[in-house]
């Protein structure tokens, strides 16, 4: 069963993925905020990373993506955004920013399912 | 290098702009005074019966070419001149010019009688100009200089050292000797030349670093504009978590994952869903119009309008199926519809003028899209026989916030902010957008609202 990791401030957004992902039959750890992110991530090692964008600080999402995929560069990221599509910042897996895809917030069941498996095979 | 550029500016563009502009403007003046002096000239010796001697004629003609020579080589030289605070500048041009002047000035009242001719007058005007273009400590410097010479001059020609040359036809008898004369003029010109270069030089320092202060207040302004839209940017961010975060729940909920949901729930979760997306909606457009502002530059690349069209009544077709819409799209005659636009910009402006033609459209109704194209311009016309906009409202829907008194009850959403988005965004892409109603396609009970978006198909490029 693989092992997904949901850092996100936002405990509703947390409590929603868990549901989902764990009702399609993964397991879920979360964190709220980037420094147990990071630890609950080194010490468990999951299968994928579920992060958001913003959390308390503009960057704070970006950077911790960064350092993920510097020094945990074989787990994917997907990471949950409110505002790409809004303002039309042109996302892709680039330096700027090292993950994989994007899922737009509000989570849709069907999506996040969608490129979860996607990323996971 | 003498480094003339003074402590205050700071704006270099803008100063180098007005010094630029004030040497361009003084080479032009010199053709006229090249001009000017030959017409003296020959008025002086035909029309008042000045007697040149054959020297002074040599001289004023070799002067004047002179003069004529050097504005010639100074006019093209000018276009090479950079403008490096450190380097050989616009302002060492200014300097050489003035000094070019006053050599040239200084000559021509020598071989007319210095202290007896007019022409001394002249040297005021050049004060002016040089206070005006340079420094002020400069053109003190060359004030003192100025009047140091021209008092030598006179007083060797008091003391016969030089020779006198005398302007036959103004004054009878040479003055050149008379001791009362020559110090109340010299001591006039004197006093002259200082008060005019003091009270000029002032003046003008003021007026540049005015200019220099305008400017520095429109970047401020420009600053607090920017700091304002990310501010909004921020706040708006903030409002949309909690509501996405509640989308989420009702998503979850919707779907199942907290137990089974009976239809009469799911309808008012579906309700629910509805109006946060309208607080969403009025979120997404309030970032945009942020963005919009925040950003000086649209990248451009190659759209095909048509195809871009079609996907986005595809998002809609569902609404316009709802309301039984006939649509009809014609772009069918034209070959190519690619034009050079920001994809996600027109596709914001597109949907929102499709999406409000399908929001005030009735049932049953008609929405017709047209392309067409002339030269280099692309017209895009989006007509229906919906409710229409009362005719002393056009203009207003530019305005954000706006909306049209005659929606039929409040159940309509919107915000009001589409159509001000949409001008925005129009005008960025360098185009134009008109509203009119009612529309060709609407009649007395529906007069429906036509609005018609002009874009460049190639962007010139600056």
């Amino acid at each position: 069963m693989a092992l997904i990791a949901v850092i996100d401030d936002d405990p509703d957004i947390l409590e929603a993925s868990t549901l989902i992902l764990e009702a399609n039959g993964y397991q879920v750890i979360t964190a709220n905020n980037p420094t147990t992110g990071y630890d609950v991530v080194k010490e468990k090692n999951p299968d994928l990373i579920i992060l958001d964008v913003m959390m308390d600080e503009a960057d704070d999402g970006f950077f911790l993506a960064q350092k993920f995929k510097k020094e945990m560069a074989k787990i994917p990221i997907l990471m949950y955004t409110s505002i790409s599509k809004t303002i039309g910042m042109q996302f892709g897996a680039n330096e700027l920013v090292p993950v994989d895809d994007f899922v737009e917030k509000p989570i849709s069941s069907e999506e996040l399912i969608q490129k979860v498996k996607s990323l996971l095979n | 290098m003498i480094k003339l550029v003074p402590e205050w500016a700071h704006d270099y563009e803008a100063y180098w702009n007005s010094i630029r502009n004030r040497n361009i403007w003084l080479i032009h003046l010199r053709y006229g005074a090249v001009l000017m002096l030959a017409l003296i000239f020959i008025i002086a010796s035909k029309v008042i019966n000045i007697n040149f001697s054959a020297t002074q004629i040599d001289a004023l003609f070799i002067i004047t070419i002179s003069i004529l020579i050097y504005n010639i080589f100074l006019h093209f030289f000018r276009k090479y001149v950079k403008c490096e605070p450190g380097g050989f500048n616009p302002l060492h041009l200014s300097l050489i010019q003035i000094v070019l002047d006053l050599i040239a000035l200084l000559l021509l009242v020598y071989y007319t009688g210095s202290i007896e001719t007019p022409l001394y007058m002249l040297f005021i005007f050049h004060m002016i100009i040089g206070s005006l273009i340079l420094p002020g400590r400069v053109i003190i410097a060359i004030a003192i200089i100025l009047t140091v010479i021209f008092n030598t001059i006179v007083s060797f020609e008091y003391f016969n050292s030089i020779p006198h040359h005398h302007l036959y036809g103004i004054h009878d008898t040479e003055l050149k000797e008379n001791f009362n004369f020559i110090i109340t003029s010299i001591g006039l010109i004197n006093f002259t030349i200082f008060t005019t270069v003091l009270i000029t030089s002032r003046i003008a320092k003021r007026l540049y670093k005015r200019e220099q202060e305008l400017i520095a207040t429109l970047k401020k302004l420009d600053e607090a504009e920017k700091a304002k839209q990310k501010y909004t940017m921020a706040v708006v961010h903030e409002i949309k978590s909690p509501i996405v975060a509640s989308q989420s729940i009702i998503e979850i909920i919707k779907k199942g994952y907290l137990g089974s949901v009976n239809d009469k729930i799911q309808e008012k979760l579906d309700r629910v869903i509805k109006r946060s997306e309208e607080a969403l909606n009025l979120i997404n457009n309030i970032l945009r119009i942020s963005k919009l502002k925040l950003l000086d530059e649209v990248t451009y690349e190659k759209v095909d309008i048509k195809v871009l069209i079609y996907e986005i009544i595809e998002q809609k077709i569902e609404t316009i199926k709802n309301k039984n819409i006939k649509l009809k799209f014609e772009a069918e005659n034209l070959d190519s519809t690619e034009i050079d636009a920001d994809f996600v910009l027109l596709e914001l402006v597109i949907s929102n003028v499709l999406g409000n033609a399908i929001k005030y459209t009735k049932l049953n109704g008609r929405i017709s899209i047209r392309l067409e194209k002339q030269d280099n311009i692309l017209f895009l016309d989006v007509l229906d026989n919906g409710i229409g906009i009362p005719e002393n409202e056009i203009k207003m829907v530019f305005k954000q916030f706006y909306r049209a008194s005659n929606l039929p009850d409040k159940s309509v959403e919107g915000s009001g902010l589409g159509l001000a988005l949409v001008k925005e965004i129009v005008e960025r892409l360098n185009g134009s957008i008109n509203v009119n109603s009612p529309s060709s396609i609407g009649d007395e009970k529906n007069p429906g609202t036509s609005v018609r978006i002009i874009l460049p198909i190639t962007q010139t490029k600056n």
